[in-house]
């Protein structure tokens, strides 16, 4: 403690260091291991959605499943109408913490990181300019 | 231990500052990300998913960006720039890089001078300019850390509001991005201002951030 302080720079370095080295590498190295999760809740729903709809509403977050059935009633019935469409290829994915996109041939699905895992928040998306139409979004 | 604290009290207590603020933002800073977040049916974030996650990132890179930008402005303008009356600027009739005599360099460098200011050639060069490129070099690694961890957070906005994320060009020139990083630098340059002009007139018996209590109005640079 002694040699630390009667060195204000080597304590002042250390105090930046501690402060910023961690929240870069952690915002930095999130998202190529969360890319492959959200890319596979993703197709999961998709292909769960009209085949095995009670299936794809375990992947819907909450607020998201509770604005369906609220509109359309127990999700397992009204899912299936939504006439989500059947996407099978990823082309493009980004996760920012715990949020991502996830572009597939026709369809885009947005997503949150829930402690159970990756979890629908929109799907059945439309761009219209920068802004997204979905047919299952929340509130 | 005294001797410590006597001799080193101004870093410590700046030091013992910054970290209690620190930790205050990021509690602070959790809690309002959580509220947000329940607000919209999202998930929120533990204290350690939050102190390394973008949104916290980007609100400490934001402002120590400014700071040492401030700092660099500061330490490069009083070389040429002069403020009558301010102890925050030299004396009149001394703006430059000024005489080797005065900044006890070459011939004039003391027996314990810092070695590189008796070293003389490209060391005394780089040393001679090492506050200012400190400084400069921290406001560029904090404003790219602003940078990156601005868009993330921005984001991550965006895909919660459904929109297009952007890519690095497109946040570089949004108005997020600048938003943030001139709301800071104008409270900085504000600062500054105020310290140069106020410390004309007002007095802080003790500090050398003041002139003298008796010191004339007129008396440029000197300090208390």
């Amino acid at each position: 403690m002694v040699g630390l302080v009667t060195t204000p720079t080597c304590l002042y370095a250390a105090v930046l260091a501690v402060a910023l080295v961690p929240a870069v590498a952690g915002c930095a190295g999130q998202g190529s291991v969360e890319e492959g999760s959200a890319s596979r809740a993703a197709l999961a729903f998709l292909a769960e959605a009209g085949s095995r709809p009670s299936d794809a509403c375990g992947l819907l977050a909450p607020e998201t499943l509770g604005e369906l059935e609220d509109a359309e009633g127990p999700c397992p019935r009204s899912l299936p109408q939504q006439h989500l469409p059947e996407a099978a290829t990823v082309r493009r994915v980004e996760v920012y913490g715990k949020d991502a996109i996830v572009h597939l041939d026709g369809d885009t699905v947005f997503l949150a990181r829930f402690d159970e895992g990756w979890r629908v928040t929109a799907a059945g998306c439309t761009a219209d300019g920068d802004r997204y139409d979905c047919a299952v979004k929340g509130g | 231990m005294k001797s410590t604290l006597r001799n080193h009290g101004l870093s410590l207590a700046f030091t013992a500052l910054l970290l209690l603020a620190l930790v205050f933002q990021a509690l602070t800073g959790q809690a309002f990300y959580n509220e947000q977040a329940a607000g919209s049916g999202l998930p929120g974030m533990s204290l350690g998913e939050y102190v390394t996650s973008s949104h916290f990132t980007v609100d400490v890179a934001e402002n120590w960006q400014s700071e040492y930008l401030q700092f660099l402005l500061f330490i490069l303008l009083t070389v040429w720039l002069l403020q009558k009356g301010s102890p925050e600027s030299k004396e009149l009739g001394k703006a430059g890089r000024e005489s080797d005599r005065d900044q006890k360099v070459g011939a004039f460098a003391l027996a314990d001078s810092p070695s590189w200011a008796r070293a003389g050639g490209w060391r005394l060069r780089i040393y001679s300019r090492s506050l200012g490129f400190t400084m400069g070099a921290i406001f560029v690694l904090s404003w790219l850390a602003q940078l990156v961890a601005g868009r993330s957070a921005y984001n991550s906005e965006q895909i919660q509001s459904l929109h297009e994320p952007l890519g690095w060009l497109e946040y570089a020139v949004a108005p997020d991005f600048w938003n943030r990083t001139l709301q800071n630098w104008q409270s900085e340059f504000l600062a500054v201002g105020s310290m140069v002009v106020l410390s004309i007139y007002l007095r802080e018996r003790g500090s050398p951030e003041s002139k003298p209590v008796g010191e004339p109005h007129a008396s440029t640079g000197v300090e208390g």
